[in-house]
């Protein structure tokens, strides 16, 4: 079903909506949330979560793309269930995927520092903006949704060593970037 | 930072971005690879069937089967009876079955190849296989100082054509400094003293940035002389001018090339103008191959043997074209070749043969030092000196220094 017909359904405030909505985003936001919290039932949890957030927003909201809606709910709700369980978190692949990113972002920010924060976001969009679009995949994929670099490998068509070399090489490119813009 | 923080920094990636990694482009496989592979095939099979065609396959001498021996213990060396100091037959078994043999006249035109025991060790042994990549010998030895860490070992062979005999070592890989590993490695072989370079043909860079980086190109490389070309044709002569500006501004190069790092490595097959470029790069062994930059904006290189492409736009080029013909002193050398009455170059006619228009021997005329302020009235006098000299093959040489 279209994503506009899904969007229809929740205005409708039909049951239908959720259904539609799982089965064709269901396993993206279960595969997203696992890379998170490598746990099954704890992500099952949050992408249920993930539904009643969209049932209670449209309306009011319209997203433009339901798709990244989705999957920016599913994200948000996974890693708060994250930072929470401290227990879990341990040898996620996002937990993984953090810790490659830790020798980039160096900087000490205060978690209270909203402003650094966002133009870190920023700068890092812009980062983003000069790579090709294979790279940059492999970057989001990595580092937003969490994906093992196996996983990568599978879903571009490339074999790991290369993903995870290229990975390497845009980390490299992001630091000096971050430097030149005194942000780190 | 915490993990925390860095999530949420993440978070913050646009939209954009998040919706072109939920569906990735997945990757055909390597066209470009298998275009060449067919190439080769159709090459050898279309060679096959001409040489059969001619006749000079014939039944008889080519009868040994190979044998396998290590380098240190040798092996059964049958030498065949047409083989000649310095020559042997062409590796021509792909086309070749057994109990045929190939006529030795053709095959010591064609190939040369030296003997097994006067070939240097990384000639010997042409290849090694590295998890998926393979890498070519360069014939490059490469000092212990630029050597990192070991990556590996791998059995090569090596073939003794003059004998029909494998041989087979074990080689050691070892990163190179500053360079990636899936460009170059060296290889040291039976615990040799010598590392010797290998290369990865099959490189391919992402983009401009990626293999500037991954080859360490502005420590590697050399650039020499840029060269224009230039070519007039009229119904009774062609003429070929050559600039070569010696002492250009690397930096100009490096600058341009640094704006264009996000230029996606692509394909160029069509002919093309362009400044070439005399390139070196001592490090993996390559000299004076070639770096260019076309009028429609292309970068083109061989540097790791296969073609390299990057579109900088046709503004890079103009300017590059623009900065040597306005600040860098140049030699000029024309060469005119005038054609024959019936309009055929001199030195071929028609049918292919020498015609008598054409001297060889003509002796070179080199002209006084080119004045900027004379070019037209030189233009002219060219143009009216032509027909009064002798000889058919011309070749000018002027300088201009700023």
């Amino acid at each position: 079903m279209d994503d506009s017909k899904i969007i229809t359904l929740f205005f409708e405030r039909s049951q239908n909506a959720v259904n539609e909505l799982s089965e064709k985003y269901g396993r993206l936001c279960l595969q997203i949330s696992v890379n998170i919290l490598k746990n099954i039932s704890d992500s099952e949890e949050c992408v249920n979560d993930a539904y009643l957030a969209l049932w209670n927003n449209i309306p009011p909201e319209v997203p433009d793309d339901l798709k990244t809606y989705l999957i920016k709910v599913v994200r948000n709700i996974s890693l708060k269930r994250y930072h929470a369980n401290t227990a879990v978190k341990r040898n996620s692949f996002y937990d993984a995927a953090l810790s490659e990113l830790e020798e980039v972002l160096t900087a000490d920010v205060s978690s209270e520092n909203e402003v650094l924060f966002k133009e870190l976001s920023e700068k890092i969009n812009t980062f983003l903006g000069g790579l090709s679009r294979e790279n940059r995949t492999f970057f989001v994929c990595r580092y937003y949704y969490g994906d093992s670099i196996k996983a990568i490998a599978e879903k571009t068509g490339n074999t790991p060593h290369l993903v995870s070399v290229r990975l390497m090489r845009t980390r490299e490119k992001l630091k000096e970037y971050l430097r030149k813009e005194e942000l780190i | 930072m915490k993990k925390e923080s860095i999530s949420r920094i993440m978070s913050g990636i646009d939209d954009e971005y998040i919706k072109e990694a939920a569906a990735p482009v997945k990757k055909s496989g390597n066209i470009r690879r298998y275009i060449t592979v067919a190439a080769c095939i159709a090459v050898v099979i279309i060679a096959g069937i001409i040489l059969s065609q001619a006749d000079i396959i014939s039944p008889s001498h080519f009868s040994s089967e190979g044998t396998t021996a290590n380098e240190s213990g040798g092996g059964d060396k049958k030498f065949p009876e047409t083989a000649t100091e310095g020559t042997a037959e062409a590796p021509l078994d792909s086309f070749i079955t057994p109990g045929e043999e190939i006529d030795t006249e053709l095959a010591i035109e064609s190939v040369t190849r030296p003997k097994w025991e006067d070939m240097i060790i990384p000639m010997r042994y042409g290849e090694i296989t590295l998890g998926e990549i393979t890498y070519s010998s360069q014939c490059t030895e490469i000092s212990s100082e630029n050597i990192l860490s070991k990556l590996g070992e791998a059995k090569m062979q090596g073939y003794d054509i003059y004998t029909d005999t494998y041989y087979t070592v074990t080689g050691e890989a070892y990163s190179v400094k500053s360079i990636s590993t899936e460009c170059a490695v060296a290889v040291r072989i039976d615990n040799g003293e010598e590392y010797f370079i290998y290369v990865n043909s099959w490189y391919e860079p992402e983009d401009l940035g990626d293999f500037i980086s991954d080859l360490d190109l502005k420590n590697t490389v050399l650039f020499r002389k840029a060269f224009i070309d230039e070519y007039k044709h009229s119904d009774t002569a062609s003429e070929h001018s050559q600039r070569v500006y010696a002492d250009f501004d690397d930096k100009v190069i490096w600058d341009m090339l640094e704006d264009c790092l996000s230029a996606e490595n692509t394909e160029y097959n069509h002919p093309y103008d362009r400044i070439g470029i005399e390139t070196d790069m001592p490090l993996l062994g390559y000299k004076n191959i070639s770096f260019c930059i076309t009028p429609d904006g292309y970068i083109i290189t061989n540097i790791l043997n296969t073609q390299k492409c990057f579109f900088v736009g046709e503004q890079k080029f103009r300017e590059f074209d623009e900065y040597l013909k306005n600040n860098v002193p140049y030699k000029e050398y024309n060469t005119v070749y005038e054609l024959n009455p019936d309009g055929t170059i001199p030195g071929k006619g028609e049918d292919g043969q020498s015609t008598p228009g054409f001297n060889p021997d003509a002796p070179v005329q080199i002209s006084p030092p080119y004045d900027p302020s004379q070019e037209e009235a030189m233009s002219n006098t060219q143009q009216s000196s032509s027909p009064e000299i002798p000889q058919d093959f011309i070749i000018e040489e002027t300088t201009r220094t700023e």
